[in-house]
C-alpha cells in the first residue's frame, strides 16, 4: 500500500486600510495535512487542521478505503525536489510601518481620492511525500499589495483597483506608479472610439474562462465541449498559445499538481500555433482516454485528486507592447466585472475601469463602454499577441491584446 | 473562561465545525469526505487599531490573546469608546438543529440521497456527462468578549448540486441544479423538480435562437430577481463603504428615494436558509433590516464598527467565511418583497422583452451585471422561445426606478456550492430571492 501524505501551509501578515488610513493587522498561520492511502486500485483520504492529527488521519484513510472509491492510477514515485520562490521584501515586524509610510504619500498627491483594501507578506508551502521514493516541496514567499480608491466627489462603492503581487518591491517605484495612475484616472477622455479596436487586457482570465471550461477532458470526452472531435484542427491564430503554465518563477504556483505531476518544461500546450493540441486531463482521463498528463489536477488537503482548473497563461508573441500594436491605439483594461461568454463562445462584457494606449503612452481615462466578440475571433483573426506586462510595477505576467467591438453607450 | 488584557477591548470566536462532501461522477464516487475541523479567531481593540489572529490551536487562544496584546497600546479609557460602548452583551445558546441534526444520520443514507436522483440523469441520452454533489456543514460557534458576552449558536445547512453537459446533433448547452436547505428530509422528494429542471434545459439547447442585442423590458424569475437585488443593492448597502466618506454619506441618506415607489428590499439574518445567521460574527443579534421601503432608502447593514462611525447601530451582518478571517459587513438572506399583480398579469402586460429564468453570475457596481443561463423571448404576453443572452445590464439606480411591476408571491431561495464574495472572503452562504420583477428597460447583451 502507498502511503502519501499531502500538506498546505499559508502564513500571512495583513494590514487592512479603510478610509485612506491602516485600521487592523491581521497574522495567520493555517496548516492543513492530508493522508492518502493507494490500495488495490482504490484510495482512501483524510486529513487534519493544525498541528495534531496524524494517527486519526491515518486512521480515517484507512476507512475511508471502504468506501471504494476507484483510483487506479499510480502515485507519484522517485522525485525528489524542492523549489524555493521569492522572498518577503520587506519584514512581517515592518509591514504596518510600511503600508502607513505609503498611505502618507498617498495622502498627499492623492488627496482627492480615498483608499481601501489591503497589503499582505504571504507565504505558502506545498509538500507531497510518499513511500514511493516520492518528497516534494514548494515554497514561495511574495508580497501583495491592492489598493481600491475612489475620488471623493464619486457615489460608486469604488471607482478603480491597482496594486501587484510579486516578491520585487520598491517603495518610491510603487509610488511613482500610483502616482501616474492617478493622473490617468483624473483625466477622464472625451474621445470617439472606433467601432472596433486593439483591446488590452491586464488580467487575460476573463477572456480564456471559456478555454478552462471547454479544455475539460471530461466535457472533450463525452462530446459537449465545443473542441469535441477537433484535436489537431486549426482553430486560432498561428500566434496563439495557449499553455498551462506551471512555471512558479512566472506565478507563485507550485510546480506540481495535486497528483504530483511535473510538467515537461513547467508547461503543457493546449494550442500551439493555433492547433488545438489536447484536452486538459488528470491520471484518471489520461489512463482512461490516453490523454497526455496536462498537470491540471487539483484536490483540497483532505479529498480525492480531480480534474480542476488549468493555469492558463497565452505564450509571449512579440517583444513589446509597441511591437505588437505598430502604432495603433489600444484600450487597457483595468476592471471588466461581469462579463460571460455564451455556449456558442459570444463573448459580451461590461468595462468599468479602462485607460486609453497610445505610442508607448497611457493618455487617460476612458468613459465606460461594452466589450463584444467570439472566441473564435479574439484568439483568431483578431488576435493581436501576447507580451510581458510593462504597464505595472513588479509584475511577472503575460498580458494579451485582440481587435474587439467597441460599444460606447 | 479567558483572562481578558486589561484596559483593552478582547473577543474570541471559536468554530467548531463538521462537514461531508459527497461527489459522484456519473456513477462512479469520487470523493467521500467527512471533516471535523476547530478554529479559533482572535480580535483585540486598543480604540485605535484592530488586531486579529487566527489559529487552529484552540488550546493555546489564552497564549494567543497574551501575544497579540502586545502589540496593542494599553488604553484605560477603552470602556468610553464609542465603538466598544456599541457592542452587545448577549449570553444565549441558541441551536434550532438539535432534532434534525445531519450529524446523526448515517453516510449510507446521504449516499443513498445522492445516488436516487441519478437516473434522472442517467437514463436520459442527450444527458452526456453530470457531476452529482452532496454538501453539508454543522457549525458551533462560540463567542466571547471582554465586554461580557457569552454566546453559544448553532447553524446547519445542507444541499444537493447537479451539474450536467447535454449534447443533440451540434447543439450543446451546460446547466446545473442546485438546492439547499437546513433539514436534511427537506432534499427529499425532488424527482419531480429536478425532471422539470432536466427538460427545461433539453428545451433550451434544443431551440434558443440568438438575440438581437437591444434595450427591452426584462421580467426577472425570484432566482435572477435576488441575484440583482444582492448585486445591485446589496452590496451598496454595506456600510463599511461609508466610513469616512461625506460624498456617500449624503448621497445615502436615510430617507431618499432610491427606487420605484413599489420596491421594497429586505435583508433577514432570522429568515431559515443558508443565509440563516441568529447571531453575526461578533456576537450582534441578526435583526430583519429594510434596506428600501416602498422606493425609500429605509437602512444599511453593520458591524458593531461601522453602527459606531455612522451613529446608528449594529445590525448582526458582521460575518466571516470561517475562522480564519475577521468579520466585515455582509449580507444575510436578501430578497425584493412582493407586489400586487398576479404572475399572469405581470406577463400579460409585456408586448415584447426577455424573461430570465436562471442566473449563472452576478456582479454590481454603478452598473450591474447578470449572466443568464436560460432566458426566453416575450410577445404579447407570451413566453416565445429561448434566446441565448450573454449578460444583462444597467445602471442600478435608473433600474430600480424602472422596476414597474411585482408578483404577489415570493420565493427564497438556497444553493450550495458557491456564494458571495467580498474582498478576499469567498464563498460565503447568502440566501436570496423575490417575486417576479419587471424592468421595464434593460441592456441586454
Amino acid at each position: 500500500m502507498i502511503r502519501e501524505k499531502f500538506k498546505m501551509e499559508n502564513t500571512s501578515f495583513t494590514v487592512n486600510i479603510t478610509n485612506s488610513k491602516v485600521d487592523s493587522f491581521r497574522k495567520s498561520e493555517i496548516k492543513k495535512t492530508g493522508i492518502r492511502l493507494y490500495n488495490e486500485g482504490d484510495i482512501g483520504v483524510a486529513g487534519y487542521i493544525g498541528d495534531l492529527g496524524e494517527e486519526i488521519a491515518e486512521k480515517n484513510a484507512v476507512k475511508s478505503l471502504m468506501n471504494k472509491i476507484s483510483y487506479p492510477c499510480e502515485s507519484a514515485s522517485n522525485i525528489n525536489k524542492k523549489v524555493e520562490i521569492g522572498e518577503f521584501p520587506i519584514k512581517p515586524d515592518n509591514i504596518i510601518e510600511e503600508v502607513e509610510e505609503v498611505l502618507k504619500e498617498l495622502n498627499k498627491f492623492g488627496s482627492d481620492f480615498i483608499f481601501s483594501n489591503k497589503a499582505s507578506l504571504i507565504e505558502d508551502k506545498i509538500h507531497l511525500s510518499n513511500n514511493s521514493n516520492t518528497k516534494m516541496d514548494f515554497t514561495s514567499k511574495y508580497m501583495s499589495f491592492g489598493l481600491l480608491y475612489k475620488t471623493k466627489e464619486s457615489v460608486s462603492l469604488f471607482d478603480g483597483f491597482f496594486g501587484f503581487m510579486s516578491h520585487k518591491y520598491n517603495r518610491k517605484e510603487w509610488l511613482d506608479y500610483s502616482q501616474k495612475f492617478l493622473e490617468w484616472h483624473r483625466n477622464l477622455l472625451k474621445v470617439k472610439l472606433e467601432k472596433k479596436m486593439p483591446v488590452i487586457f491586464l488580467e487575460p482570465g476573463t477572456t480564456l474562462s471559456k478555454f478552462n471550461l471547454e479544455l475539460s477532458g471530461r466535457k472533450y470526452s463525452t462530446q459537449t465541449s465545443i473542441f469535441s472531435k477537433k484535436q489537431g484542427d486549426k482553430l486560432f491564430n498561428e500566434k496563439f498559445n495557449l499553455i498551462n503554465n506551471r512555471e512558479s518563477n512566472d506565478n507563485y504556483l507550485s510546480y506540481f499538481d495535486a497528483e504530483g505531476t511535473i510538467l515537461n518544461n513547467n508547461k503543457f500546450y493546449f494550442i500551439k500555433d493555433g492547433i488545438f493540441k489536447a484536452p486538459s486531463s488528470d491520471k484518471q482521463l489520461a489512463k482512461e482516454f490516453g490523454y497526455e498528463l496536462t498537470g491540471s489536477a487539483v484536490s483540497a488537503y483532505d479529498t480525492v485528486p480531480v480534474l480542476g482548473r488549468s493555469n492558463l497563461d497565452v505564450e509571449i508573441t512579440h517583444n513589446n507592447l509597441e511591437d505588437m500594436l505598430k502604432g495603433q491605439k489600444a484600450i487597457v483594461v483595468l476592471m471588466a466585472s461581469g462579463g460571460d461568454f455564451t455556449t456558442e463562445g459570444s463573448f459580451g462584457t461590461p468595462v468599468q475601469l479602462s485607460f486609453l494606449y497610445e505610442n508607448g503612452k497611457i493618455l487617460g481615462r476612458l468613459p465606460e463602454l461594452q466589450l463584444n466578440s467570439n472566441i473564435y475571433k479574439m484568439f483568431g483573426d483578431d488576435f493581436k499577441g501576447s507580451v510581458k506586462n510593462s504597464l505595472t510595477p513588479f509584475s511577472d505576467y503575460n498580458i494579451i491584446a485582440m481587435d474587439m467591438e467597441i460599444n460606447q453607450s | 473562561m479567558f483572562i481578558f488584557p486589561q484596559d483593552l477591548y478582547c473577543d474570541v470566536r471559536i468554530e467548531r465545525k463538521f462537514s461531508t462532501s459527497i461527489s459522484f461522477l456519473k456513477e462512479k464516487l469520487e470523493n467521500f469526505v467527512e471533516r471535523a475541523t476547530e478554529g479559533a479567531f482572535i480580535r483585540i481593540f486598543d480604540g485605535n487599531m484592530w488586531y486579529y489572529s487566527a489559529t487552529t490551536s484552540i488550546l493555546d487562544i489564552q497564549k494567543e490573546i497574551d501575544s497579540l496584546s502586545h502589540l496593542c497600546s494599553s488604553n484605560s479609557f477603552i470602556l468610553e469608546n464609542s465603538t466598544v460602548k456599541k457592542f452587545q452583551v448577549n449570553k444565549e445558546k441558541v441551536d434550532k438543529f438539535i432534532d434534525n441534526d445531519v450529524r446523526k444520520i448515517s453516510s449510507d443514507k446521504k449516499m443513498n440521497l445522492v445516488k436516487c436522483y441519478i437516473n434522472l440523469f442517467s437514463l436520459r441520452p442527450y444527458i452526456k456527462m453530470w457531476n452529482a454533489h452532496y454538501e453539508e456543514n454543522h457549525t458551533t460557534m462560540e463567542f466571547y468578549s471582554s465586554s461580557g458576552s457569552d454566546l453559544t449558536w448553532t447553524n446547519q445547512s445542507c444541499g444537493l448540486r447537479y451539474s450536467f453537459n447535454l449534447a443533440e446533433n451540434d447543439k450543446k448547452f451546460n446547466d446545473s441544479y442546485s438546492f439547499g436547505a437546513n433539514c436534511f428530509t427537506e432534499l427529499e422528494n425532488l424527482e419531480g423538480e429536478i425532471s422539470k429542471y432536466i427538460d427545461e434545459a433539453y428545451d433550451f439547447m434544443k431551440n434558443a435562437k440568438d438575440i438581437k442585442p437591444g434595450k427591452y423590458c426584462v421580467i426577472l424569475s425570484p432566482l435572477a430577481a435576488g441575484i440583482f437585488a444582492h448585486e445591485s443593492f446589496g452590496h451598496k448597502s454595506e456600510s463599511d463603504f461609508m466610513i469616512g466618506d461625506e460624498k456617500m454619506k449624503k448621497e445615502w441618506a436615510i430617507g431618499k428615494k432610491v427606487g420605484s415607489s413599489i420596491l421594497s428590499i429586505v435583508d433577514d439574518g432570522q429568515e431559515m436558509g443558508v443565509g440563516y445567521t441568529p447571531y453575526d460574527d461578533e456576537g450582534s443579534f441578526s435583526e430583519k433590516t429594510y434596506l428600501i421601503k416602498d422606493g425609500i432608502l429605509s437602512g444599511r447593514l453593520h458591524s458593531v464598527l461601522t453602527a459606531s462611525k455612522l451613529e446608528e447601530n449594529p445590525t448582526g451582518n458582521a460575518r466571516a467565511i470561517s475562522f480564519m478571517y475577521e468579520p466585515i459587513v455582509r449580507m444575510t438572506t436578501t430578497y425584493i418583497d412582493k407586489g400586487d399583480k398576479t404572475k399572469e398579469q405581470l406577463f400579460s402586460e409585456v408586448k415584447e422583452g426577455i424573461f430570465i429564468d436562471t442566473i449563472k453570475h452576478g456582479s454590481g457596481l454603478s452598473t450591474f451585471t447578470l449572466a443568464p443561463s436560460r432566458a426566453y423571448y416575450m410577445k404579447d404576453g407570451k413566453i416565445e422561445y429561448p434566446v441565448n443572452v450573454a449578460v444583462i445590464t444597467g445602471t442600478v439606480f435608473e433600474t430600480l426606478n424602472r422596476i414597474d411591476g411585482l408578483s404577489d408571491k415570493v420565493k427564497l431561495l438556497s444553493f450550495v456550492g458557491g456564494g458571495c464574495g467580498k474582498m478576499e472572503q469567498a464563498p460565503l452562504p447568502v440566501g436570496f430571492g423575490g417575486p417576479f420583477v419587471r424592468v421595464s428597460q434593460m441592456d441586454v447583451m
